[in-house]
């Protein structure tokens, strides 16, 4: 739900909640009011009642009373039930045959020596028209006002949260490879101003973060170059040198393999750094096929070494796809490096390919190793043999290309798939 | 023959000269741009290796200055970078050949070999060694009784021994020449002993000559 939409529906439900109690509220308040008059008017009325009553002098002045004043009722005291406070009650009127309600207060008083109770009434017939007629223009007002709030409240918020929005848009499209730095547009409501300020800052500070740490990778392994080319270089002219002994030979050779290691690390860091920073942009078709071969080729010694087999099957003689061939072979050969090494003796590599995707798949040993992390760098589950750095390549290379890579394990086989077909 | 390696990393020239000197190679050592250009001026080389980031310029600088000038010096460029743009570019700018650090000496070595050979017009394209003779451009080895059939890794393997010859060579600079891949992911070396006693048995009498550098390598020598 959108923000906007929330705060609307939300203000407008409870600004009607708020309405519907008002209502029989101020009803209530209404009546009060009026009763209140009214009790008001029969006690003055009730004030003039024994200035009658002086006046009356026989039996005949009290029939003439009675049948003169409407608004009063003189009853014997006997047959009614005395009310001191004013009473509602509903009966029939008398001009119309119809039941109202009338408000009653009644007197005791003493008429000729004989105890009467005097009522006085008074119709709230208009009262209630009275009432009705408030309440309806009321329920008008009300209604305006609340249609009336409602629209002004959606129009302010929708402007307030423009800002807003702009700097949603703003973080969505934040990407953090992107040396261009977007200026963000400063908003005249002071809070959203600092709201645009503190992501412009953390945007250019961690893009500086994430731009130095790749800097430095890059530069360290750059700088790593010279040393190690420098040591490899010295090792191979002492091996050049007279009378070695058989232990000096095996001291070297143990370096050679630490610094095979290290070149080997240090290369592959280095490719992910550029890979990381796009300098392989150029993307051609490729055919799999022939990066297959080609792979094949190159790993042939490596093959040979271990008495392994590839075998190749191919949906069709050329399959393209669009990629950077540098990239693809480097991570064609990753992938099939990977099953060379983690696979025995004699062992048969199945690598096949059709339009959608490639499969490399070598039998082996379950390990016990989540999906996900297979492809993480140096996963020291699987140190010793390689730079540890080959399957993260692989990764980085198929992210690249949005190519989905995968692996899994079934019926005795380490199955990689790289699918670019989605 | 003459080689000028123009290299800002004093200790790297010195190592590259005393590894080629006793080839048969004089090598001197530039170590800037300037140096380097006064030295291609005034003489002739037979290689140059051209080391990209230089002070006061780049190798490749050097390099569109040679072919500006039409010079024939042969000319390997040599990179920290590995970048596939370098490689690219200076073969497209007439270098003969790209290496990019860290390398061995003793692929280094076959390569200037191999650079000076193809550039000897008038020169034989054999190499000779006692009675083991390699036509390279034939791509075919004989001996004392005629040719002998070689696989393609025994002919690759021979050759680099030759052009590495009286040079202990390590059975890594042996597996990367011939793997292209870096020794590492080989869990042993058993593969190059193979060849080696192959060809070792091929090669007969001649065969001798390979020596087994007990632990590290092997070396071709009388």
């Amino acid at each position: 739900m959108k923000l906007l939409n929330y705060t609307s529906i939300r203000y407008l439900l409870f600004t009607a909640l708020l309405l519907l109690i008002s209502g029989p509220v101020f009803y209530v308040v209404l009546d009060k009011i009026f009763i209140r008059a009214i009790d008001k008017d029969l006690v003055q009325q009730a004030k003039e009642i024994p200035l009658h009553i002086s006046s009356i002098n026989s039996e005949r002045d009290l029939a003439l009373w009675k049948a003169l004043d409407n608004d009063l009722e003189i009853i014997d005291a006997d047959s009614v039930l005395f009310h001191s406070n004013p009473f509602t009650e509903k009966k029939l009127r008398k001009d119309k045959n119809k039941k109202g309600n009338f408000r009653i207060l009644q007197k005791q008083t003493n008429i000729l020596g004989k105890n009467y109770v005097i009522q006085i009434e008074s119709s709230m017939i208009e009262k209630e028209d009275l009432i009705k007629t408030i309440l309806f223009i009321q329920l008008g007002l009300f209604l305006f006002l609340l249609l009336g709030a409602v629209g002004i409240n959606y129009f302010i918020n929708k402007n307030v949260l423009k800002p807003f929005y702009g700097s949603l848009t703003f973080l969505q499209q934040f990407n953090l490879e992107s040396t261009i730095e977007e200026p963000l547009e400063m908003p005249k409501i002071v809070e959203f101003k600092q709201l645009n300020q503190s992501i412009q800052q953390l945007t250019t500070s961690v893009r500086k973060a994430y731009f130095s740490q790749k800097e430095f990778i890059e530069n360290a392994s750059h700088e790593l170059q010279t040393p190690l080319t420098t040591l490899k270089f010295k090792l191979e002219l002492l091996l050049q040198e007279q009378n070695l002994s058989q232990n000096q030979s095996l001291l070297i050779s143990d370096m050679y393999k630490v610094i095979e290691y290290m070149d080997e690390l240090n290369k592959n860091l280095l490719l992910l750094s550029k890979i990381e920073n796009g300098q392989f942009a150029s993307t051609e078709a490729v055919n799999i096929t022939d990066v297959v071969n080609e792979v094949e080729e190159d790993l042939s010694l490596i093959i040979e070494s271990k008495s392994q087999n590839i075998r190749k099957t191919f949906s069709a003689e050329n399959i393209f796809l669009n990629s950077n061939k540098m990239l693809l072979k480097i991570l064609v050969n990753n992938l099939v490096l990977n099953a060379l090494q983690y696979s025995e003796v004699n062992a048969i590599i199945y690598i096949s390919a059709d339009n959608n995707m490639l499969k490399v798949c070598n039998p082996g040993k379950p390990i016990n190793v989540s999906t996900d992390k297979i492809f993480s760098r140096f996963n020291k589950k699987f140190s010793g043999k390689g730079s540890g750095l080959g399957l993260s390549i692989v990764k980085t290379i198929s992210e690249l290309y949005n190519y989905k890579v995968s692996y899994e394990y079934s019926s005795g086989n380490h199955i990689f798939k790289l699918v670019w077909n989605n | 023959m003459k080689i000028l390696i123009v290299e800002d990393e004093q200790d790297l020239a010195r190592s590259i000269r005393q590894y080629l000197q006793n080839q048969n190679y004089l090598c001197e050592i530039a170590s800037t741009v300037q140096q380097g250009r006064e030295k291609i001026e005034y003489f002739d080389y037979d290689c140059i290796l051209l080391d990209i980031m230089l002070p006061g310029g780049t190798g490749l600088q050097l390099l569109e200055e040679l072919k500006r000038d039409k010079k024939t010096d042969g000319v390997i460029v040599i990179s920290a970078k590995n970048s596939l743009e370098d490689k690219i570019y200076s073969l497209k700018s007439g270098a003969d050949d790209y290496l990019s650090k860290p390398f061995h000496l003793a692929e280094l070595s076959a390569r200037v070999e191999s650079v000076i050979r193809r550039r000897q017009l008038n020169g034989s394209n054999d190499i000779h060694f006692q009675d083991i003779k390699i036509d390279i451009q034939a791509k075919t080895v004989s001996i004392e009784n005629g040719e002998i059939n070689l696989t393609k890794t025994e002919y690759d393997l021979l050759l680099f021994l030759m052009m590495n010859k009286g040079k202990v060579i390590s059975k890594n600079a042996i597996a990367e020449h011939l793997s292209g891949q870096s020794a590492m992911y080989l869990d042993n070396f058993d593969i190059i002993y193979a060849h080696v006693k192959n060809l070792k048995k091929k090669l007969g009498l001649q065969g001798n000559y390979i020596r087994t550098i007990y632990g590290t390598g092997y070396k071709l020598s009388e």
